[in-house]
């Protein structure tokens, strides 16, 4: 089994310019964790997933003298950063001829829930933890009896 | 195979009446996304995770100022979290992870969280070569 059998394609991508509320209304419409970030010319330049919105944003100097951590008030710097300021950067990702179970051990050896799949620089599709889920519902990835 | 071939064990879990910031604490100490909620008695209530903390604990603070007391798991968990026992199979695992969505179901026995079976046990089993790709 290779990438291309098992990744979503398409993917939602979004820009590394866009607004960080940009990035969480996606994950909110698409119910998704993390999107490939991609620059003008829509090659993928980095990954970005919640958990990234919730440390990147925490952890800003705003924060500092004594503010509450949950405080979410106007100079919050969610409302000014960029899906870039917290992005991680390069993304780790595959092509379509990737052997599944190399994926399974880059995302276990890093612990990363998702791989997004490119095609000469831009994104094919991703590959998910989810989906081997759907692959064992949907009968293609075969568990042992 | 069975959910007790695949789960993690022990699972790590949160008491309902723990504030969110040791939660958030909790969940970064143990690298974990989410984490079955318990009462007093040690019995499953709930589940929460990252998403919760997001936009559950986040969303009303900056309508008014911030009050003294802390947000709780309670407050922002979701409740009853779907839950499977040991002997669940795990094509029946993932059809209830795919359909609603969710990325880990708590394993239950008597009430007591004895593991819990995330999406990434599944590339946990592949990367270890116990299930084929």
């Amino acid at each position: 089994m290779i990438a291309r059998d098992l990744m979503q394609s398409p993917v939602p991508t979004i820009k590394e310019d866009a607004p960080l509320t940009e990035a969480c209304d996606l994950f909110v419409e698409g119910r998704i964790n993390g999107a490939p970030v991609v620059d003008v010319n829509d090659r993928l330049v980095g990954i970005v997933t919640q958990q990234d919105v919730l440390f990147g944003t925490l952890g800003r100097p705003i924060h500092e003298g004594g503010a509450p951590l949950l405080d979410f008030g106007p100079l919050d710097p969610i409302w000014t950063l960029r899906v870039r300021d917290v992005m991680t950067s390069p993304a780790v990702c595959a092509t379509e001829d990737a052997d599944v179970g190399e994926l399974c051990r880059l995302m276990w050896s890093l612990r990363i829930h998702r791989i997004p799949i490119v095609r000469e620089g831009r994104v094919a599709g991703m590959v998910s933890s989810m989906d081997l889920c759907h692959a064992v519902c949907e009968g293609t990835l075969a568990v042992p009896v | 195979m069975l959910a007790r071939d695949l789960m993690c064990t022990p699972a790590v879990v949160i008491r309902q009446d723990d504030a969110v910031t040791h939660l958030c604490d909790v969940m970064q100490e143990a690298h974990v996304n989410g984490l079955p909620v318990v009462d007093e008695n040690g019995e499953i209530v709930g589940i929460v995770t990252e998403e919760d903390v997001l936009y559950g604990s986040m969303g009303e603070a900056g309508a008014s100022a911030p009050t003294a007391e802390p947000v709780l798991v309670r407050d922002i968990m979701t409740s009853p979290a779907v839950c499977a026992t040991e002997d669940t199979e795990v094509v029946e695992i993932c059809r209830m992870m795919w359909t609603m969505r969710i990325h880990r179901v708590p394993i239950v026995r008597d009430g007591h969280v004895t593991g819990i079976v995330s999406a990434m046990d599944l590339v946990r089993a592949i990367a270890e070569g116990t299930i084929e790709p």
